[in-house]
């Protein structure tokens, strides 16, 4: 028995065969899956369990196939979010992206697609002419004549059919149709395993199909790659047990200048007798953690209903009854395999009596391993096993015509052979949806910037998007917040967000503590970006002068308040409040902060008191680290600049202790009380700045986010803009070494895009991991927190440093629901990523650069 | 048993139905001494009983004796018979495989039709099939050439087919279709013709000319002529 190219015709998602069946085909993306929340990921197998009970009975294929993704569909979605007719005003990003394109060409890329293959139902008198039909079909091909056309009626109502089928597919999996374009491609697919592979394009189904010609590239297949041995002698001594493969070459690989593709075909056997616990179980949704890349699955269905099921657990029971008798006179402590087998089947019968919508599943999982020659992929196959064998379930690589068979059988439209009704393992709709078959890991958003490398699913690579300035228009929040120990990657990964922020139009405003620095590097890099530092002031940062007495009247009342602790309701306090009105201010031709100053002291101002604010203003107003706002004379910044670094370095802040405590507070030193109001005063400022151009996005970022979270008026401002920030386009980023400092749990909770680095010891991971939404009783929580001090950018114990080729690894937990861990990126162009890297480069801050990044550099 | 209660274990249930089949009595109830056997025992013993019965004239001297003296290799064989795991799939289905893949044709085997030397297999002296056709069925084509109509659909045609719950095919289209060879018709020949050295896949792939070549080139350049 030999396989062969099975259909007669094709049209949309049918396929007619030539044995009578009618198949329909499905493409499903795939539910989040990643790496979750327990109780979210049972939510997912629920789904799966849903799925599986609305399948007609009866016969249907699921198949995942890797494919890969190329460089430049990677810098396509990072280019889409801006229109292209804009893509010139953004010099800087198309740098960075024709360097990633360099960077991701070394890459392998991939990723699963997930197909679902259903044959249709022969009804009533179908039942007996689609055979018929079909084997007329038969004696034409072999008479040379056309093939039949099949009437518009027949197609209409197996439309219909497929359209029933696809309606009881639980939503959530958003399937669909696959187009003939994508069957063809599912063979050429088969024909290739092992070879680049992509997805082929998909012709949206909303415009009409041109009528098109298509061929299937047939493929030759050779067990045991015979036709690589040219002698004769020792193709003779061909030695079948140790050639468990088949090779495959067609058309398409020729047109590739490629030979063939060589696979091994392995089929799973048996699962652990204790069962396998969930999370854990998902041998389908993990595959790719094999260590082989490629690796192709195909589980053969068969759904048997619940009345039949128990019937068959009858016979069962009698041929378990009669091999107790029949082993009566072994020799034999007892017969434990029978009484296991008893007990399933008791286990089993109670299921299905008890829950009427259960179904019996006979499923038969093949896998496709591929390698470069017949060995390879025998050797890879065998990995493939190891990794079974270490979960307890067993595996068979079959010898002879059956690795033919078994790849045939992963066909859609071939007919179940006897091959697969060996391998069948029987279980229930329950149980089998704990293999989650139809998950996908991906991570992040569609498009934006390459922020990192999946690594939730290791070995089958894909890039992470975030695309976090864009995000107001989609109604989520472009605001993150992330946490980890000093070193192991937090600003580099800011520095890249910002980079590829600023260089996609957006503005960024970065509060910077470093002494160094940091974010001041960034400036030379981005047109127009610049540095103000209250220590050493170029420009002015007074409100009124920046923004004009309206807009900075506002923050200044912020900034005064914050600084002499004159509420409004304060006698004193109202004397501020009146005089900072915008209309007093004009009438009075206050227009800087000094000159308000000068104006309280002076006799033309009437207001109650004003000598007395005058004076407790004054007492910063001179000292060297409020001339940034007081001093006349600086120029005034240009506060459209795409990036604006706003050094605190030198500035004293009050602990939390000292703002709990009254007496403490009344006691605080001038440089603190000075330090909280600069750090309320930025804040006010970014908002404002958010307002100020609603088209573009306003980035907030706060490295060592603990100094302004200890403000309460900073603080405030923060969780605002974290509000309007769909309305104001605006987004607010906080980094800090523990998750607690991340601010009240307001704040905390409204940023929901999350990053998590490595952490130093196991109690700021507990903090970290609560912080992702785990709960202490996820059966996950513990392994979390393991993998967040010890195998997140491990720290080698002897240099301090994260050990080469660790860097940059984290935990994101994204807005949109996604989750996972991830390896952060660098940008690729080179002055960018040498910016990004905070120290030199022997100092591990930064030295985030993936192995990619550096070839890059090289190159 | 209870039913465990919301399964966090993923169960196979595999193992109650698929026992393994031993024999250890027989009808009457009386046991098979050694006994239980299994099936492909049983089946052995019966065997390789047989083929030393049918075999006397070689070997037997002892008279009746002999029909014992053949139990000896029976028992022996259907002991190794014991020894050996057939996993899944059983003997005769592990051997068919097995002597299938040392007989399988030297070249592979194409559109379920071995690619060897002319002569050498049965399909050899028969004319050769035709190549394989599939029918395309697209939603609209042209009812004269058969191929993809350039002019697009009329708009109100358009609009209403997508009306109907069927989608947008129109009555007549279902009669036409693109049909499409496979390539060649005796590729066996061919690849013989060119030497056992020869790669005769890499010859059965120069079917084309310059232009479109894979299924999907020639699905894109189709909807490029008509867009």
């Amino acid at each position: 028995m030999r396989s062969d190219v099975p259909y007669t015709a094709l049209h949309r998602n049918l396929a007619w065969t030539r044995n009578g069946a009618v198949w329909a085909g499905w493409r499903l993306p795939g539910l989040p899956y990643g790496a979750r929340r327990s109780d979210e990921k049972k939510a997912v197998a629920d789904m799966h369990r849903l799925l599986f009970r609305t399948l007609p009975a009866g016969d249907c294929l699921m198949l995942g196939l890797v494919t890969n993704t190329s460089p430049a569909s990677v810098v396509a979605r990072m280019l889409t979010g801006i229109p292209e007719e804009h893509w010139q005003d953004h010099p800087d990003w198309l740098e960075e992206c024709d360097a990633t394109f360099d960077t991701l060409e070394q890459y392998p890329l991939g990723q699963r697609s997930r197909f679902l293959f259903v044959p249709l139902a022969n009804t009533g008198w179908d039942r007996v002419m689609e055979p018929a039909r079909a084997g007329m079909e038969r004696i034409r091909t072999t008479l040379g004549a056309a093939p039949a056309p099949i009437p518009a009626a027949r197609l209409r109502a197996r439309l219909a059919q497929a359209e029933l089928v696809m309606a009881r597919i639980p939503a959530p999996f958003r399937p669909r149709p696959v187009t003939v374009a994508e069957t063809v491609w599912i063979w050429e697919h088969a024909a290739s395993r092992g070879m680049a592979s992509y997805p082929v394009e998909v012709v949206p189904e909303t415009r009409p199909h041109p009528a098109s010609s298509a061929m299937i590239s047939a493929p030759v297949l050779d067990v045991g790659g015979r036709s690589d041995i040219t002698d004769k002698k020792a193709l003779r001594r061909l030695n079948p047990l140790t050639a468990r493969f088949v090779k495959v070459s067609t058309t398409a690989l020729a047109d590739r200048e490629e030979d063939a593709s060589y696979q091994s075909l392995v089929a799973i056997t048996g699962f652990p007798p204790h069962g396998m616990a969930f999370p854990g179980s998902e041998y389908l949704g993990r595959i790719d953690e094999c260590g082989v890349l490629g690796v192709d699955w195909a589980v053969r269905l068969r759904k048997v209903g619940r009345e039949q099921a128990l019937r068959k657990t009858a016979s069962a029971v009698a041929n378990l009854n009669d091999q107790y008798y029949q082993r009566e006179g072994a020799i034999t402590t007892g017969e434990h395999a029978l009484d296991e087998s008893g007990r399933l089947l008791s286990e089993y019968q109670a299921i299905l009596q008890n829950d009427t919508n259960e179904a019996e599943l006979n499923h038969a999982t093949i896998l496709a391993v591929p390698g470069s020659s017949g060995t390879h992929a025998q050797e890879q196959a065998k990995l493939v096993q190891q990794w079974f064998t270490a979960s307890d379930c067993t595996t068979d690589r079959p010898v002879g015509t059956a690795q033919e068979q078994l790849w045939a059988v992963m066909m859609p439209g071939v007919a179940r052979s006897r091959i697969v009704t060996a391998y069948e393992q029987k279980t229930t709709t329950t149980d089998l949806a704990l293999t989650v078959p139809f998950v996908d890991n991906a991570l992040g958003d569609a498009a934006g910037w390459p922020a990192g490398i999946n690594t939730t699913e290791p070995g089958l690579l894909a890039v992470t998007f975030l695309d976090l300035i864009r995000y107001s228009g989609r109604g989520l929040g472009g605001n993150l917040a992330c946490d980890g120990q000093k070193g192991r990657g937090k600003s580099a990964f800011f520095k890249t967000g910002i980079l590829a922020a600023t260089k996609q139009g957006a503005q960024a405003l970065v509060i910077d503590r470093t002494p160094e620095c940091e974010y001041g590097r960034l400036c030379p890099l981005v047109p127009g970006g610049f540095v103000i530092d209250p220590v050493d002031p170029k420009y002015t940062l007074d409100p009124l002068q920046v923004y004009g007495v309206t807009a900075g009247a506002e923050i200044l009342s912020d900034f005064l308040t914050a600084l002499t602790g004159l509420g409004p309701n304060h006698d004193l306090g109202a004397t501020l409040a009146l005089a900072l009105e915008p209309a007093y201010l004009k009438k009075h031709r206050v227009t800087t902060a000094a000159g308000l100053l000068k104006h309280l002291d002076s006799d033309k101002c009437a207001l109650p008191g004003a000598d007395q604010v005058a004076r407790r203003i004054r007492v910063h107003a001179q000292r060297s680290y409020a001339r940034v706002i007081f001093q006349p004379g600086l120029p005034t910044p240009d506060m459209t600049a795409s990036l604006i670094v706003l050094r605190t370095a030198g500035l004293e802040l009050p602990t939390g202790d000292e703002l709990a405590r009254p007496h403490q507070f009344e006691q605080m030193s001038g440089p603190k009380l000075f330090g909280r109001a600069y750090y309320a005063a930025l804040l006010a400022m970014a908002r404002v700045q958010a307002y100020l151009d609603r088209a573009r996005t306003t980035l907030v970022v706060a490295d060592e986010a603990s100094y302004l979270t200890s403000s309460p008026e900073a603080e405030r401002s923060a969780i605002e803009i974290v509000r309007e920030s769909r309305r104001a386009a605006a987004a607010v980023w906080l980094a800090s070494q523990l998750a607690p400092d991340l601010g009240s749990p307001a704040l905390r909770s409204l940023i929901e895009t999350r990053v998590a680095f490595g952490q130093a010891n196991t109690a700021a991971a507990i903090d970290t991991v609560e912080w992702l939404g785990f709960s202490a009783a996820d059966p996950q929580t513990p392994g979390m927190v393991r993998d967040l001090v010890e195998n997140t950018s491990p720290v080698d114990p002897v240099t301090g440093k994260v050990l080469a080729g660790r860097e940059g690894e984290a935990w994101l937990s994204h807005a949109n629901g996604t989750a996972g861990w991830v390896k952060m990126l660098l940008p690729s162009h080179p002055a960018s990523r040498a910016a990004t890297l905070s120290d030199p480069p022997t100092v591990p801050v930064g030295a985030l650069a993936l192995d990619l990044a550096e070839t890059g550099a090289d190159g | 048993m209870s039913q465990p209660e919301s399964t966090t274990v993923m169960r196979s249930f595999t193992r109650a139905f698929k026992i393994p089949i031993l024999i250890g009595k027989f009808e009457g109830g009386v046991s098979l001494p050694g006994g239980p056997y299994a099936l492909v025992q049983v089946m052995t013993m019966i065997a390789v009983y047989l083929a030393a019965i049918v075999l006397r004239p070689l070997w037997g001297q002892w008279g009746v004796l002999d029909f014992i003296a053949a139990a000896l290799p029976a028992l022996a064989a259907g002991f190794l018979a014991g020894k050996i795991s057939f996993g899944a799939r059983g003997p005769v289905a592990i051997a068919a495989s097995l002597i299938g893949g040392m007989s399988s044709p030297t070249f592979g085997s194409y559109h379920g039709k071995a690619l060897g030397w002319p002569g050498r297999t049965l399909g050899d002296l028969f004319p050769s099939r035709p190549a394989l056709r599939v029918l395309v069925i697209a939603d609209y084509v042209s009812a004269t050439t058969g191929l993809s109509d350039p002019t697009p659909a009329p708009v109100a045609q358009s609009r209403e087919q997508h009306a109907t719950p069927a989608g947008p095919i129109p009555p007549r289209a279902g009669h036409l279709a693109v049909e499409v060879p496979f390539v060649p018709a005796r590729p066996d020949l061919v690849a013989a013709s060119l030497g056992r050295d020869a790669d005769a896949t890499r010859f059965l792939n120069r079917t084309t000319g310059p232009g479109p070549v894979t299924a999907i080139e020639r699905l894109l350049a189709a909807a490029e002529k008509v867009s």
